[in-house]
């Protein structure tokens, strides 16, 4: 039984339809990571999954218990971490914790030992006392985290925790998350960095415009993307268009263009040194062309037509 | 749960005191200046008394017989003691520097004359002691006073006053001189007939309250010395006012939880948002009622009020907590923003303070809002009892006004939370 299981979730604001049919599972000890751009739906996935928003229809189970018939029980089983900081910034990171651990329903000592567990864990016992609007980015996202943590929830939902720190604040907190994963913990992992779903997540969800277009491990989605190579053409390509040329259209697909590259893959005869030759002969001053094996970043490309960070 | 989101609360208030002791300032800096103006507590029981010089430059012969007229203290009818002395110019100006008088009023050369003659302007001179503040201006606003008398009087006794000149410096005995003036008062009194109805009764007068219970009787009494106390009459209204705008700052909250994403992860851990709610009441209740000790402790030191029937006061202050945490809840919910509410609240506030008497005492508000508005006015209920407590009135009008506070806070509140759930599971941001 997945521990995590979002069945056909929807959600539609006014005419906007911001989640379309998502299905997910999430294992124990497995990170899955929702990976897209902004807008693609992934907070409202999240926040469907969390309660915060009740879905148009679809349905969510916990250890195979639904949210809407056990939901004190399914709040119980999850820790959220949204994606903005919510915390009481007067008070210190300690209370912070306690308090949020007291919320979740555990006693005034276990929120005490338990902050200070957290605490040491998180590498922040020495400002613990400090109000947390005194912290950095890095350390206010760190708590941020621990408070999810409290009542030592078998699932985590992350809501892009990474979001506007430092690479070295980042990859602590990465760490910390491979840790919990390590000692069983499901986590769902909403992001839209494409190394940190490559690096991070066991399973990865390619979401846009609210529709999981592909799942599965980094080598599965690669494979999603077609098995053929991709080529990397670098010129002059300002005003080119490409699908007017003699025979372009019938030999490849264009996976991306800017005015200097063009990338494509290969349609029918994936030979190589045919393709070179066909690229190299293009009616446009060619500089350079690269053989590459498609990442998860031209999966994206070919699954949604832009990349992430458009 | 609910003690847990109460602690929260007041330890995020104290770590962030400022927006709760302005509310809590402002009332008593108002009352401590108004009442410092106003209270003939203030100065050792009066205003003290007030030394003016007086310089006679006139040479006219009725200028020298008002000049020779004996200095006058003030009575004991009065406010304050007014001492007058006769100087010369230079004397009086020296004194003025010296700081031992508050104003010097120069009747210069021929200002009988001119006044008498109507011809011209009559001016009278005065220099105010720059080192003092309410001495000089009180003088000031007495010899405004005399001037517009002298003015009225000017106009209505028309060529009275030249006849008055003329007996006055004539030759003619005494005998003719008492005729002559005894005519004239009969010509004066004539003139002023039609008058009576604009000065009796006059537009402006005061009494004593009858119902006051003595010092030493009654069970309102209790063991005060004096059962009026201007200080602790204005705190009172004052204190209505300004514990409203703790009770809004203390709803509003739910819109900075909102806005820091707090409300947010709260909901994740928890089904109802009740208990959220019902908390912010209780904070704001909690907040208002340790406002309003400090309010009344404060006055009480400050200046020196005596409570009256403390109990009875603090069942009315808990009750006006509850209607100003439910009612400023009701109002914030409809708003739908903070900055909604921040700009609407702010108008309702003064409205419901003034509409209520708290700003103003009811008797000098037009009889419209005294008689149409002020009895459904909340504010009023707690600030009329409040009063009608602290002035030794026996009566069990304030167990009705606690009821009725009690009972539209309470309903103001459900309704608030009814709407504030309505709005958040529809997904409101602040």
């Amino acid at each position: 039984m997945s521990l995590l299981r979002a069945r056909d979730l929807s959600k539609r604001f006014g005419e906007l339809k911001a989640v379309d049919g998502v299905s997910l599972t999430v294992e124990s000890g497995e990170i899955y990571g929702l990976l897209g751009p902004n807008g693609a739906g992934k907070t409202t996935t999240l926040s469907m999954i969390c309660g915060l928003l009740a879905p148009d229809s679809g349905e969510v189970r916990i250890d195979g218990k639904s949210f809407h018939e056990h939901p004190g029980e399914v709040r119980r089983a999850m820790g959220v971490v949204p994606q903005e900081i919510a915390l009481y910034k007067e008070m210190s990171g300690r209370e912070n914790l306690e308090f949020w651990g007291r919320i979740a329903g555990i006693s005034r000592r276990d929120a005490r030992t338990r902050a200070a567990e957290l605490l040491d864990a998180l590498g922040l016992a020495d400002r613990a006392d400090d109000p947390v609007k005194n912290y950095s980015g890095g350390m206010q996202r760190r708590i941020n985290l621990g408070c999810a943590l409290m009542h030592r929830p078998r699932l985590l939902l992350l809501d892009e925790p990474t979001v506007g720190i430092d690479p070295q604040a980042r990859a602590n907190i990465l760490d910390f998350i491979r840790g919990l994963v390590a000692d069983g913990m499901g986590v769902l992992y909403t992001t839209h960095y494409l190394e940190e779903a490559e690096t991070l997540c066991h399973r990865i969800g390619i979401i846009d415009h609210g529709r999981l277009l592909a799942e599965g491990t980094l080598e599965e989605l690669k494979r999603h993307g077609g098995e053929t190579d991709l080529f990397a053409v670098e010129g002059d390509f300002n005003g080119a268009d490409p699908a007017a040329w003699d025979g372009f259209a019938e030999a490849f697909r264009i996976i991306q263009q800017t005015e200097r590259s063009l990338t494509v893959a290969p349609l029918g005869d994936p030979d190589p040194a045919r393709c070179l030759k066909a690229l190299l002969n293009l009616p446009v001053r060619v500089e350079n062309v690269t053989v590459k094996r498609p990442s998860l970043n031209e999966t994206f490309l070919r699954l949604t037509g832009r990349e992430l960070r458009e | 749960m609910l003690l847990t989101l109460l602690a929260k609360d007041i330890r995020r208030a104290a770590r962030n005191p400022v927006r709760w002791l302005i509310p809590l300032a402002i009332p008593i800096l108002i009352t401590a200046l108004i009442g410092i103006a106003f209270s003939p507590r203030s100065g050792g029981g009066t205003l003290g008394t007030i030394r003016i010089a007086v310089v006679d430059e006139d040479t006219g012969q009725l200028g020298q017989f008002l000049g020779n007229m004996p200095p006058r203290p003030g009575g004991d009818d009065m406010p304050f003691q007014l001492e007058t002395r006769l100087l010369s110019r230079e004397a009086a100006l020296r004194e003025v520097n010296n700081n031992e008088i508050a104003a010097v009023i120069i009747i210069p050369d021929g200002f009988l004359d001119a006044w008498l003659r109507r011809d011209g302007t009559a001016t009278i001179e005065v220099i105010k002691n720059p080192a003092q503040a309410i001495h000089p201006a009180i003088v000031e606003e007495g010899v405004t006073t005399l001037a517009t008398l002298m003015h009225a009087a000017s106009q209505i006794l028309g060529d009275d006053l030249l006849a008055w000149r003329g007996l006055l410096e004539g030759d003619a005995d005494l005998a003719t001189r008492v005729l002559r003036a005894a005519d004239l008062l009969k010509q004066a009194g004539e003139r002023l007939e039609p008058l009576r109805d604009y000065l009796s009764p006059p537009l402006v007068t005061w009494h004593q309250r009858e119902d006051l219970p003595a010092a030493d009787s009654g069970e309102s009494a209790g063991e005060s010395t004096d059962p009026f106390n201007l200080f602790g009459y204005l705190l009172i209204g004052m204190a209505a006012m300004f514990l409203l705008y703790m009770a809004d700052n203390a709803m509003r909250d739910l819109y900075r939880e909102l806005e820091h994403h707090t409300l947010a992860r709260y909901q994740t851990l928890h089904a109802g948002l009740g208990v959220m709610l019902a908390s912010k009441v209780l904070f704001a209740v909690v907040m208002l009622l340790t406002g309003a000790a400090i309010l009344f402790l404060g006055g009480s030191l400050a200046f020196s009020i005596h409570w009256e029937r403390p109990l009875v006061l603090t069942a009315l202050t808990l009750s006006y907590a509850l209607f100003a945490a439910g009612f400023l809840g009701l109002v914030a919910a409809l708003a739908g923003s903070e900055r909604r509410a921040d700009r609407f609240n702010n108008i309702l506030v003064i409205t419901l303070a003034l509409a209520g008497g708290c700003m103003f005492p009811p008797d000098g508000l037009p009889a419209f809002i005294r008689e149409g508005i002020m009895p459904w006015m909340p504010t009023a209920w707690y600030a009329m009892s409040a009063r009608g407590i602290q002035l030794g009135v026996v009566s069990t009008e304030w167990i009705s006004a606690v009821v009725r506070l009690a009972g539209v806070g309470a309903l103001t509140a459900a309704l608030a939370a009814t709407l504030f759930h309505r709005r958040l599971s529809r997904g409101i941001r602040a």
